[in-house]
């Protein structure tokens, strides 16, 4: 018996460490992993509860144009179509097909939510994007968000078991997809492949009005015919099938799913490329919304819906629009929207926008004084706000009145929750009108107004009556100042203007 | 493929099973191959120069083999020389030499210019050339046979374990065990994956922390203060050790899986009382090649002073070439050639004994003066050019200067960086995995498995590759 003594102790601690590891890391490390490393899961981890509707996007939603009046992304404008549902987004730079489908992968099954708009953003289908040199840190921040015990993930983090080709490499790729991949024409024309067109416009040139070269336009030229000139093929494309398991996600969801297929900037395609090259672009786009149309998926067909004058960048092939262009994104959205939902449309042309905001406290983005974001206490999750002691203000609402619709401009209503070990607390929940040519407004209420218990997290809700005036001010701030040593702990904070 | 990747983990085992499961006649055959898979898998055209290698020592050694004396040998030798070190200066240094000489070109108003090959550099090319060079020379000096059967001849230039950052190992000792029916032995196992997982432990959470932190110095350093700078200095030093002992060490422990039992590559260098001392202690397979093949042919220390500081000199300097194409790690060769001169000279003149008690007050004092002079020369290997170099070691000197950056370092990475020099202390003149023999079962499994647990949980994120690589 005594000879088997030390293989069941190996055993044993082949049986048990893996687990005890895996428990040790996922109590103490984990969390910190996922701040560190991974920038995604608090994307989904800071929706709402209640969101109903969410808009993926990469970022065409949120990059505005320096002259817009309105900076509001497509999905805040979508918001303001569907008053009375709760749309939220994910927004994530360069993100394609490939990250959404992790992304609503982790909304729980328990979510009320029963829609999904999934932008479809042409170029992502194209070699450029597929083998950008961006795709090492998306595809690293992705391991981490996967279904499986966290220490496995660790571990596949720190043996580079993801696609982490070099620059190198991803341009290798990329190059050659460049000279193999054929481009299929119903009629002659003269270059095989994108390096065959791509070397010609680039030695040809392109000519200014006064004749001589003009090298800028020459490379955005080039630059056009690299991200655009593809032939999808359903069967090889990364993205396709990306986009099929959504699509295979949402029916076992129960979710409506539908793809927005981005506006590009073909009139500008069509005078640095020509003709054929929007014929490549509307040949990609009919196969795509004729593919998922089949499945049953309704596809928003945006491609030539935004002009040129649209478009915010000049020098390089995009999908950022100006405040017009993500409003008539957002209405043909919100137009598809309308079968899911009929009964939420509101029209409105201007001065629509998000009525609703949340923060649960747990990511540290989008609002102002994030520092106050402490693992102390939590009523939901693991953060919460800390106002008082050293710094007394929590986190801040921060946000520009005109950008409020015009319908909701009368009361903000405010609810969250909140933790004080002082029965009287002198905590006070602060709506701050400041800058711009409105008068500075500062109306408080304490929050021990509301009947509350010490040492246990309380409900509180207040609606503050906004003056007149106040689209005048330049920020509408809303927030928690505690002048007590005693810290004051505020989670789930929802803000709602109506 | 990369010792700390998902696909060496995915390699290995099935390579050591199927290793113990074939006849040991046949073993050859699926070495040879994982060891070409391994090497193609970063880039396969490059695995052409690998075999070209092969196939001109091959048939110039058998040439030699047959040829009754060295004059005749000559020629053979001269091109196993040419092909190999032609391959090699093409591949390494024809791009430096062509720009140093196109900045003369243009300092002496001459208009012409070299074209600039811009190939990518073959990993671990400096290693196997060494090594078969090696080969070819104890042939042609009549202390090797050549070896005739094709494939262990191949199999030696390849091994995988060895294959792209040393130890550089002598035919004499690697083909024997090549050759030999090796039975699977668990006490060796056991070792070899006690040194597969510390020297993971070291490159993975030590080396690949300290790199961040590097890094971010020497990227800008003029923004950081004194404090950082130093640190930068100092976590190098470190850095560079751990990464290179860290692959040497999984090196070691993945070929004596396979009961090969391969030279090892550092003996606690920075526990070196003097340069001479860390250069018998560090990157030793290249350190005794350079004896063996440049040293002793040149006359070693058997010749007047004049000619033994020469020698001396051309061997750092040619250490120093080895290792890059630039201007800076010919001055690292040529410091360290000065210094170990310098010492020599100095402990001659003052008659100093060294013979001391091993971590007695002296020797602590020599090994810190070593270590700094070591960490200083590092500086050198480290940047990008001579100007960057010594632009880096005035900084902790200037004055008046506000720092705008600065480094915030977790405590775990000082308490592991603490851990690696416990452990180099631990193991002074020692090995790691016959000195684990002597502990508990429970204890030397617990230690597994808080190094399985560091390896995976602390393990730097970023894309480190092993320094040695780009050699």
């Amino acid at each position: 018996m005594k000879k088997y003594r030390p293989w069941a102790i190996r055993a044993l601690f082949i049986l048990l460490m893996p687990f005890l590891m895996n428990y040790v890391y996922t109590k103490f490390w984990y969390e910190d992993d996922l701040r560190k490393n991974e920038d995604l899961l608090h994307l989904v981890n800071s929706l709402p509860q209640e969101t109903e509707i969410v808009y993926l996007g990469e970022s065409s939603n949120i990059t505005p144009n320096k002259k817009d009046t309105n900076w509001s992304s497509i999905s805040t404008f979508l918001a303001g179509y569907y008053p009375s549902l709760y749309v939220y987004d994910i927004t994530k730079p360069a993100a394609h097909a490939g990250v959404y489908k992790e992304l609503l992968k982790r909304i729980p099954p328990s979510s009320p939510v029963k829609t999904v708009v999934l932008t479809l953003n042409l170029r992502s289908f194209g070699a450029g994007w597929i083998y950008s040199d961006l795709e090492t840190s998306l595809q690293k921040s992705m391991v981490l968000l996967r279904y499986r015990p966290p220490l496995f993930n660790r571990f596949l983090l720190a043996f580079k078991a993801y696609d982490h080709a070099s620059k190198e490499d991803r341009r290798k790729q990329c190059l050659e997809a460049w000279e193999q991949d054929p481009l299929h024409f119903p009629y002659a024309f003269p270059h095989k492949n994108v390096r065959e067109w791509d070397n010609h416009i680039s030695s040809k040139g392109m000519y200014g009005a006064d004749g001589t070269r003009d090298q800028k336009l020459t490379e955005t030229a080039c630059h056009f015919v690299k991200n655009y000139a593809f032939c999808i093929d359903t069967l090889r494309n990364p993205r396709i099938r990306d986009v099929d398991e959504i699509v295979e996600l949402a029916r076992r969801r129960g979710w409506n799913l539908v793809l927005n297929l981005m506006a590009e900037n073909t009139e500008r395609a069509a005078q640095l490329a020509g003709e054929d090259l929007v014929y490549l672009m509307e040949e990609n786009r009919k196969l795509l919304v004729s593919y998922y149309e089949r499945k049953g998926v309704p596809v928003v067909d945006n491609l030539h819906r935004v002009p040129d004058s649209c478009f915010s960048d000049r020098d390089w092939p995009t999908e950022h629009y100006t405040e017009q262009g993500r409003r008539i994104i957002a209405r043909n959205v919100a137009e598809t929207l309308r079968v899911f939902h009929p009964a939420g449309f509101v029209l409105y042309e201007k001065g629509g926008g998000r009525t609703r905001f949340f923060n649960n406290c747990e990511w540290p983005i989008g609002w102002d004084n994030m520092e106050s974001l402490r693992r102390e206490k939590a009523f939901r999750g693991k953060w919460s706000s800390r106002a008082g002691g050293e710094d007394p203000f929590s986190i801040t609402f921060s946000y520009r009145p005109q950008d409020i619709p015009a319908y909701a401009r009368s009361y903000c209503s405010v609810e969250l929750e909140w933790l004080s070990a002082e029965t009287q607390s002198p905590a006070r929940l602060i709506l701050e009108l400041e800058g711009g040519t409105a008068p500075y407004t500062r109306t408080d209420v304490p929050l021990a107004a509301m009947q509350h218990e010490s040492a246990d997290w309380n409900h509180f809700r207040h609606e503050f009556t906004l003056p007149a005036g106040f689209p005048l001010a330049r920020t509408l701030k809303v927030y928690v100042h505690n002048p007590s040593e005693e810290p004051v702990f505020i989670d789930d904070i929802r803000i709602s203007f109506r | 493929m990369l010792f700390n990747s998902i696909e060496f983990i995915l390699f290995l085992p099935p390579v050591i099973l199927f290793y113990y499961l074939l006849p040991a006649g046949y073993r050859w055959v699926l070495l040879l191959a994982a060891s070409y898979f391994f090497y193609m898998s970063w880039r396969a055209e490059y695995g052409l120069l690998l075999l070209f290698s092969t196939l001109v020592d091959y048939f110039a050694a058998l040439r030699m083999d047959r040829l009754p004396t060295r004059r005749a040998r000559l020629p053979y030798l001269l091109i196993s020389l040419v092909m190999n070190l032609g391959l090699l200066f093409l591949f390494k240094y024809f791009d430096f030499a062509a720009g140093s000489a196109n900045s003369l070109f243009w300092k002496l108003g001459l208009d012409t210019r070299m074209p600039l090959l811009q190939l990518l550099l073959p990993v671990g090319i400096s290693f196997y050339t060494f090594q078969t060079l090696s080969y070819s020379i104890d042939v042609y000096r009549g202390e090797q046979k050549a070896e005739r059967h094709a494939g262990y001849f191949a199999l030696y230039v390849s091994y995988f374990p060895q294959l792209v950052a040393g130890p550089i190992e002598r035919f004499s000792s690697l083909n024997p065990q090549l050759r030999q029916a090796h039975r699977f032995e668990y006490a060796n196992f056991a070792r070899g994956i006690r040194l597969i997982l510390f020297g993971l432990f070291i490159k993975m959470v030590v080396a690949d922390n300290l790199s961040v932190y590097v890094d971010q110095v020497y990227k800008n350093p003029d923004a950081y203060g004194r404090a950082d700078i130093l640190t930068a200095w100092f976590f190098y030093s470190f850095q560079i050790y751990a990464d290179f002992y860290g692959y040497s060490t999984v090196a070691v422990g993945s070929a004596l899986l396979m009961g090969v039992k391969l030279m090892d590559n550092f003996r606690t260098p920075y526990l070196s009382r003097n340069i001479a001392e860390f250069w018998q202690r560090w990157h030793i397979s290249l350190s005794t090649w350079f004896r063996d093949y440049l040293y002793y042919p040149m006359g070693g220390n058997r010749v007047d002073k004049l000619r033994w500081m020469l020698n001396i000199m051309t061997v750092f300097v040619v250490s120093g070439v080895w290792h890059g194409a630039n201007w800076t790690f010919v001055i690292w060769g040529f410091l360290y050639g000065f210094l170990y001169i310098a010492e020599k000279q100095v402990n001659g003149l003052l008659k100093i004994d060294t013979n001391y008690r091993s971590f007695s007050l002296t020797h602590v004092f020599l090994v810190l003066k070593t270590s700094l002079l070591v960490t200083l020369i590092w500086v050198f290997f480290r940047s990008q050019s001579l100007g960057d170099a010594l632009h880096m070691l005035q900084l902790p000197f200037r004055s008046g200067v506000v720092a705008t950056e600065q480094l915030h370092i977790p405590l775990f990475v000082w308490i592991f960086l603490l851990f690696f020099i416990l452990s180099d202390i631990y193991l002074y003149s020692r090995r790691l995995d016959l000195r684990m023999d002597k502990w508990p079962l429970v204890l030397r499994w617990s230690v597994y498995s808080v190094l399985c647990f560091v390896i995976i949980v602390f393990s730097g994120l970023e894309d480190f590759p092993f320094i040695y690589f780009q050699f």
